[in-house]
């Protein structure tokens, strides 16, 4: 890998957070990181990540208003996002998929979960 | 009259079948040529013979003026009895004028004339027309020597005859009258008992029922004015509502004290129909008579009040109070009240029991709602509580994983063998909270179903893949049939596999040795059994239908020692249920259970 790509993982949870970094960072991407929508949106106004990481459950702006908004802008439609929520159901899985989402991870997660979607978003082997 | 011809009336054909008025005519003259010949032969007249022609040409004249008379006069009495009267006046001017018999004798017969329009008894009739005519023959012999002429003899049968003929004639167009209207009165009551028993049953409304009461009450015995009194249940010698028929003020209820209205009172204690006479208001209210005078007060010179009853229970009364003093009222009409208060005390009786049965569906709607509130909010809650304990379960999963991966460094082999309990514990929780989810979405009826066309094998290969944590702690694998010839399935394969990776992580849990037995066999009907036995602790018989219930796992000391939520054969059941099947049990206590899950080949 000549670049690292960048990933951002947006979660109000410190601790899913840092567990994400983790993994992430140990497969050689550059993560940042936000705690709320908006925090997100505002990053995103001075940096474009390769893929984001986003929770559903959110206090102030809900994840799936977060998906609606980045893929209705045309600058950010682009981006491939990952739902990575506690919402498990069937319905739920659909709806995220319906609005926008490119892949979906129910919490709790394994790291070859989080690892083989980017993988298959990024276009990426197995590093 | 005569308004009705297809009522018929027996007695009144032979000699009427003759159209009445040709019978009155040619009676008529039959009467005109006899008394002309009696007239015109006398020779005692003290009349000149132009007033005796003239008097024979008014009477021939009449005759012939009656044949433009309608026919249905003579239905008439206001006709008939003056024609009766002028004939009478007629026939004894013809007699007095020839004068040759006491005039008094004809008397008699005019008597009896004028007595069969009022009389109804035809046979007495018969018997006054013979004893005249023996009485007029007796005295006609006494005085013989002086009569020479024949023609007073002729006078006897034609006197006899034309008292009868008149008499019988009255009589039977009243007789007819009187049937008809008879009739026709009975039809009526009985057509109006008939709306009457329809409408009134039909109306499970109060109001509407005592409307149409009042309207068909009203109909037959015209009162000037009409009350319904319905008795309160709490105080029903007291209280109670007062309906008027107050023409410009809406029909409803007023709240009376029923003390002040006698004929109710007495009504109410008799339990039968009371007439009263000359109650006046003033009687009534004798410290305010100015006040008595305005109040709706059902008080009339006649007043009749007829209990509202049906088995036993007084519904009410209907008051009718009339203006005429000495108001007669009929058998009839008496009988028509109670008839109709009959029928308003069953529909009223119907009327109450519906509304007792709308509250008490009005009070368990109520209750149905709240249960279903309370359901709700019980399901609302266990769902974003299950959602909520995720996101903790995800850190502590996701950190362990991180431990265990060696991303914090690398671990001994003990605090490997630490870590993985704590994984395996966190994966238990994990389980529990998607119980949780599980029923709370059962429970909301959310749960959708996918369905598929599959073979049962994959279905247990996956079984075997995940129940094999549990099975390394156990001194047996679990084994798994398929019988010859079990078809393709068509059905929610995941809701299947939750209800079998329940039943048989039980059967693993509950078994410590022995043998733990998955087989697919066919089942009648087309449907497909999934049958899991082990040879566990068992269940006591009369514990068996509870342990679906929600929340309950068995007592009894090695069961309290399991985990679960006890929730897990609660979904099972549900899922099963929802997937167009069924699970039965079979158990032995210190031998061992059975769960057969029966299933539909295909579900849609």
């Amino acid at each position: 890998m000549d670049t690292k790509k960048t990933i951002m993982v947006v979660d109000d949870n410190p601790d899913i957070i840092t567990i994400v970094k983790t993994i992430l960072e140990g497969k050689g991407y550059n993560v940042l990181s936000a705690y709320s929508g908006p925090e997100l949106l505002t990053c995103l106004e001075g940096q474009k990540p390769d893929l984001i990481v986003l929770d559903i459950m959110m206090p102030q702006m809900d994840g799936l208003e977060v998906l609606t908004r980045l893929k209705g802008a045309p600058d950010t439609s682009s981006i491939p996002v990952i739902l990575l929520t506690a919402k498990v159901q069937y319905e739920d899985v659909l709806g995220g998929y319906k609005l926008g989402a490119d892949y979906y991870i129910t919490k709790p997660f394994t790291s070859t979960q989080l690892v083989n979607g980017i993988n298959l978003l990024l276009g990426e082997g197995k590093s | 009259m005569a308004t009705n011809p297809s009522i018929d009336i027996p007695g009144t054909a032979g000699i009427f079948e003759v159209p009445k008025k040709i019978t009155v005519l040619r009676l008529r003259w039959l009467v005109v040529i006899i008394c002309s010949y009696l007239l015109i032969t006398s020779q005692g007249t003290w009349l000149a013979p132009t007033s005796v022609h003239a008097f024979i040409f008014v009477y021939i004249l009449s005759n012939i003026v009656l044949y433009w008379v309608e026919e249905t006069l003579f239905d008439s009495s206001y006709f008939y009895s003056p024609l009766v009267i002028f004939d009478t006046i007629f026939v004894t001017a013809s007699l007095v004028i020839s004068g040759q018999v006491e005039t008094d004798f004809y008397l008699v017969y005019f008597l009896i004339v004028i007595l069969c329009t009022i009389w109804q008894d035809f046979r007495g009739l018969v018997v006054v027309a013979v004893l005249a005519t023996c009485l007029y023959a007796f005295f006609l012999f006494r005085t013989t020597h002086q009569i020479v002429d024949p023609s007073i003899y002729l006078r006897i049968p034609f006197l006899f005859v034309i008292s009868l003929f008149y008499g019988y004639f009255a009589q039977v167009v009243r007789a007819e009258k009187a049937l008809k209207e008879k009739a026709e009165q009975e039809a009526q009551d009985m057509a109006m008992i008939q709306t009457l028993s329809q409408s009134l049953p039909s109306s499970l409304d109060y109001r509407q029922i005592l409307e149409t009461l009042g309207d068909k009450i009203n109909h037959v015995v015209h009162a000037d004015k009409f009350y319904i009194f319905t008795v309160d249940d709490a105080e029903p010698s007291s209280r109670g509502l007062l309906f008027g028929d107050e023409k410009a003020e809406e029909f409803s209820g007023k709240d009376v004290d029923l003390r002040e209205y006698p004929t109710v009172q007495e009504c109410l204690l008799k339990r039968s129909p009371v007439i009263q006479r000359n109650v006046h208001p003033k009687q009534l209210f004798p410290g305010e008579p100015a006040g008595a005078e305005n109040l709706v007060s059902p008080l009339f010179p006649t007043s009749i009040g007829v209990p509202i009853m049906f088995r036993g229970e007084t519904h009410g009364v209907i008051l009718l109070g009339f203006n005429q003093e000495d108001r007669l009222l009929s058998s009839r009409e008496i009988e028509f009240c109670q008839i109709v208060a009959f029928a308003t005390a069953i529909a009223l009786s119907n009327a109450k029991k519906y509304e007792e049965l709308q509250a008490e569906a009005r009070r368990r709607q109520i209750i149905a709602e709240q249960l279903a509130d309370a359901n709700r909010l019980k399901s609302e809650y266990l769902a974003s509580t299950s959602h909520e304990l995720r996101t903790p379960i995800a850190t502590i999963m996701g950190y362990g994983h991180l431990l265990g991966d060696g991303a914090c460094g690398p671990l001994t082999q003990e605090q490997k063998k630490v870590m993985g309990r704590l994984m395996e514990n966190a994966r238990g929780l994990l389980a529990i909270v998607d119980a949780l989810l599980d029923y709370s979405k059962i429970e909301r009826g959310e749960a959708a179903l996918l369905v598929k066309r599959d073979d049962v094998r994959p279905l247990l290969d996956q079984l075997q893949r995940e129940l094999a944590p549990l099975e390394n702690r156990k001194p047996f694998k679990v084994k798994y049939e398929v019988e010859e010839g079990v078809p393709i399935i068509q059905t929610d394969w995941a809701k299947l596999k939750s209800v079998l990776l329940n039943i048989l992580s039980n059967a693993i849990k509950f078994t410590d040795q022995g043998e733990v037995r998955l087989s697919v066999v066919n089942a009648v009907n087309g449907n497909v059994s999934f049958v899991v036995s082990d040879s566990g602790i068992g269940i006591p018989k009369d514990l068996i239908p509870l342990i679906f219930d929600k929340f309950r796992q068995l007592d009894g000391s090695p069961a309290r020692s399991y985990e679960g939520t006890g929730l897990g054969l609660t979904i099972s059941k549900n899922l099963a249920e929802l997937i167009g099947g069924k699970i039965e049990v079979e158990s032995e206590v210190g031998k061992g259970s059975t769960f057969k899950v029966t299933i539909p080949v295909s579900t849609n």
